[in-house]
């Protein structure tokens, strides 16, 4: 009894659906990809087919679905006000309310659809407060006009711009806006930087085969290194990167400085061209400074020149340089004239300076006190009367690498000493440095348990009384990078393999980079731990087994 | 399929709920300033089956929590408890799958026999018919698993006792008879009374690992049985090193499951 006339109700409510979903096209309650895309292509072409960036893509995509939910509530309104057709639904069914005024629903483009919707709704529209039925063949500016951004009429002067373009929304054209969407556009594109790899190359194929216990995996790692560095897939997306802002440039003259603005906020050169450019157009600018940016990087300028380097200082001024990166721009140092006013310096990277010496060091450190990450690989000219300025002047550096192939005597333990008790080192390269027992001892105990990376490959001097006993009495507990290749006076892994096993057993990434040779001492302990324990445990389970209870 | 099978009687059992919750526990138990040495984990799972009202899930919250109940509650799907009993460098934990008895249930038997190690086929000795059924139980289960060691267990002891003394010699009886065709160890057990509760998981991890167990048998008709020596060997020989080498990727310090069992 009590059942059937609810389903009854059911039926009817079915009945009447199927009526009104003839009349109104209902179905579908959120906009199909394909609808954001074509309305995504709308703008596209509103704005001289310029290339959207994903972040416009979003705040699309948002407000649709804002104008979405609005509609429903005024169509949820209008059934509580028992004004429309809509009241005959049962309240709680699933019936899809999809919005009159969803800009999804323009998008079916047909005629036929339109007229019978403007019928039907025609009721609907007219007791509506918020009504914008009568306008469906708007652009699709006006869904978001819905956004209330528009100050009818003050901002877009349209005069400005070609037919096409004065169809582009008005928040294009809203300084403010534009640039909070161009900053995001910017997260996007990449400073070039070094490719990080999570394991360095094996040094032989029979070494890849103790990193990776698996033969397949080790022929493909050993090729992959054996193969050349850059490929050609990665430079041209690289590029494709980097041209997304550099189009913006190019829209209209509001966007033009906008853009320039962002982009000089971060500035960064991979390519030469690019920068002689650079330099031509704005050296020419009666020396006047056009930007005081945040990162000021270089990407391998193999032949740049102390001259062009320094013709940077009359275009940009460095006070608010956080991060400067000459990577791999052998004969360059930073212009003089900014080297005494990088007080917001965090970040310095040099590696592959073969000009920079222990005074560039002296003058760096009297000014650069807020430094944290120090890069200085393969700077053969460093020594440790340099490594000490930085060390005694910037008391937050975290990250130093001093690792180089040549001139090795000139990095000694006392540069780690002083690193290790003046400041907050946690990364330490001193690859190839004559290093000795007594300088990791020091930094054991001043800074062993900050300590996270530590590189100390070819470190000759080392011994089994340095890094071996000192994991022997965890002296680094929260060390996750340890390079320890070809150190031919170590030979005792025991420690070195339960520390592994420690980790691996709390599941924490632990990478030990050993030479051929270490890796398969290392594998060998951890083997023989296993092997005692699996017995340990086999004595264990022995022992309950037969122990008496209950 | 297993992991649909899973699902279902995840939602559907009520210890499930106490077994994630477990799991959900943070991973405290080295210390690491004083050594980092980490103890051994030996993980085994283990299956209990046989007939409803038999007493399965009655036997593992015993073990697992050392609670009975007089009630019963239907086990709906799969009831999934853990225990972990640390001694000395080693901690050994047992995963007991309970599958309800029902013979809708019949389809989740795959998980509760796959990646079990030992499956407990239980009986009721009060009941011969519940002892009957096992010769099923055994032969589904085997057929999906065959390298799991069987042992069969009485339920309700306890009860056992106080029935006439016939029908106590012939229902041992009959039981040593199953017992040595499924080559599984015997063992009868009271829950209620804490009669052979924990023998019955070391007796299992003795023949899973080929251990060596002194405990006195106990096979006198009448008497709680504990009759394990000579069953459930006679194919170790075979299995033996299969054994070994699964023992060896269990004893590790690195778990094999993806999150971390109990802590003390
Ligand atoms: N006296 C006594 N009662 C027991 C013993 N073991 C179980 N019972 C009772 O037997 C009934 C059934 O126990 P359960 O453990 O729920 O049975 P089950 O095998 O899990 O049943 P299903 O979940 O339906 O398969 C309960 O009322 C228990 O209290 C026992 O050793 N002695
Ligand atoms: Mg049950």
């Amino acid at each position: 009894m009590q059942f059937t006339p609810l389903n009854k109700n059911g039926s009817i409510k079915r009945q009447r659906e199927a009526t009104l979903v003839e009349q109104r096209p209902l179905k579908k309650c959120s906009p199909t990809p394909s609808e954001i895309d074509a309305a995504n292509d709308a703008i596209e072409s509103d704005s001289r087919h310029f290339k959207i960036a994903s972040p416009i893509r979003d705040v699309l995509k948002k407000c649709s679905a804002i104008r979405h939910c609005r509609s429903k509530k005024r169509e949820d309104q209008l059934r509580a006000n028992g004004k429309s057709h809509c009241e005959s639904y049962p309240v709680g069914t699933s019936f899809p309310v999809t919005p009159e005024s969803s800009p999804l629903r323009r998008k079916r483009g047909s005629a036929y659809w339109d007229s019978k919707r403007i019928q039907s709704t025609g009721r609907l529209a007219i007791s509506s407060p918020t009504s914008t039925e009568n306008a469906e063949n708007q652009s699709l500016s006006q869904d978001f006009a819905d956004l209330s951004l528009t100050l009818s009429g003050s901002i877009g002067k349209r005069i400005d711009f070609s037919n096409r373009a004065s169809r582009t929304h008005e928040i294009f054209q809203i300084k403010e806006i534009l640039a909070n969407i161009l900053r995001f556009v910017s997260l996007d594109s990449d400073v070039p930087h070094e490719k990080s790899c999570s394991r360095r190359r094996p040094l032989s194929y029979k070494h890849a085969l103790l990193i990776y216990k698996d033969e397949k995996k080790a022929r493909q790692a050993w090729h992959e290194c054996t193969e050349s560095t850059t490929s050609n897939s990665e430079l041209k997306r690289e590029g494709k990167e980097d041209s997304l802002l550099y189009n913006c440039l190019f829209v209209n003259r509001l966007w033009h400085s906008v853009t320039l603005g962002v982009l000089l906020k971060k500035v960064y050169f991979k390519h030469p061209q690019h920068y002689s450019k650079f330099i031509d157009k704005y050296s020419g600018d009666c020396n006047q400074i056009v930007s005081r940016p945040s990162i000021f990087v270089l990407h391998k300028f193999h032949k740049l020149l102390q001259n062009d380097l320094d013709k940077m200082a009359t275009i940009l001024a460095p006070d608010n340089i956080s991060w400067l990166e000459l990577y791999i721009c052998p004969n360059v140092i930073p212009p003089f004239s900014w080297i005494s006013r990088l007080k917001s310096l965090e970040r310095l990277i040099m590696p592959g300076s073969k000009v920079i010496n222990d005074n560039f060091l002296f003058e760096i450190s009297a000014n650069a006190s807020k430094l944290k990450i120090l890069d200085l690989r393969a700077c053969d000219n460093i020594t440790d009367a340099g490594v000490i300025a930085i060390a005694l002047k910037c008391p937050q550096l975290q990250s130093c690498n001093l690792g180089r192939h040549r001139n090795g005597t000139n990095i000694t333990s006392v540069s780690v000493i002083a690193l290790a008790e003046h400041t907050q080192i946690e990364t330490l390269g001193v690859a190839g440095c004559e290093i000795t027992d007594a300088g990791i001892w020091e930094l054991a105990q001043q800074r062993g348990k900050h300590i996270k990376r530590l590189s100390l490959n070819n470190c000759s001097l080392l011994t089994n009384h340095s890094i071996p006993t000192l994991f022997a009495f965890n002296y680094f507990p929260n060390l996750s990078v340890l390079e320890i290749r070809n150190l031919a006076h170590i030979s005792d892994l025991r420690h070195l393999a339960q520390f592994k096993l420690w980790k691996n057993s709390r599941k924490i990434p632990i990478l030990i980079e050993g030479c051929e040779r270490i890796t398969k001492l290392l594998h060998d302990e951890e083997a023989k731990i296993k092997r005692m324990r699996l017995v340990m445990a086999m004595h264990d389970m022995n022992y309950w087994i037969n122990k008496v209870e209950e | 399929m297993s992991q649909e099978y899973r699902t279902r009687s995840r939602s559907r059992s009520f210890s499930d709920q106490a077994a994630t919750q477990e799991e959900e526990r943070p991973f405290v138990n080295l210390n690491m300033n004083v050594n980092m040495r980490p103890k051994n984990q030996v993980e085994v799972q283990i299956g209990l089956v046989g007939d409803a009202q038999v007493g399965k899930t009655s036997l593992m919250v015993k073990y697992v929590q050392n609670v009975f109940d007089e009630e019963y509650t239907q086990t709906l799907g799969v009831n999934f408890l853990k225990r972990k009993v640390s001694v000395r460098s080693t901690d050994i934990v047992f995963s007991l799958m309970d599958l309800g008895g029902q013979r809708e249930f019949i389809n989740m038997l795959p998980i509760a026999s796959l990646g079990s190690s030992a499956i407990i086929f239980l009986f009721d000795l009060t009941r011969a018919e519940t002892l009957s059924s096992i010769k099923e139980w055994f032969r589904q289960a085997h057929g999906l698993n065959d390298t799991a060691i069987p042992i069969l267990v009485g339920t309700k002891y306890d009860l056992f006792v106080d029935l006439d003394p016939d029908y106590q010699e012939q229902m041992s009886r009959t039981s040593m008879e199953y017992a040595q065709v499924m080559d599984a160890p015997l063992i009868f057990c009271s829950t209620a009374k804490s009669i052979n509760v924990q023998k019955i998981f070391k007796v299992a991890l003795a023949k899973i690992f080929s251990l060596t167990l002194t405990i006195q048998e106990i096979n006198e008709v009448g008497d709680p049985l504990l009759i394990y020596k000579t069953l459930g060997t006679a194919k170790r020989d075979q299995d033996k090193t299969d054994n070994i080498k699964n023992s060896n990727t269990n004893v590790t310090t690195e778990s094999r499951r993806k999150s971390p069992t109990y802590t003390q």
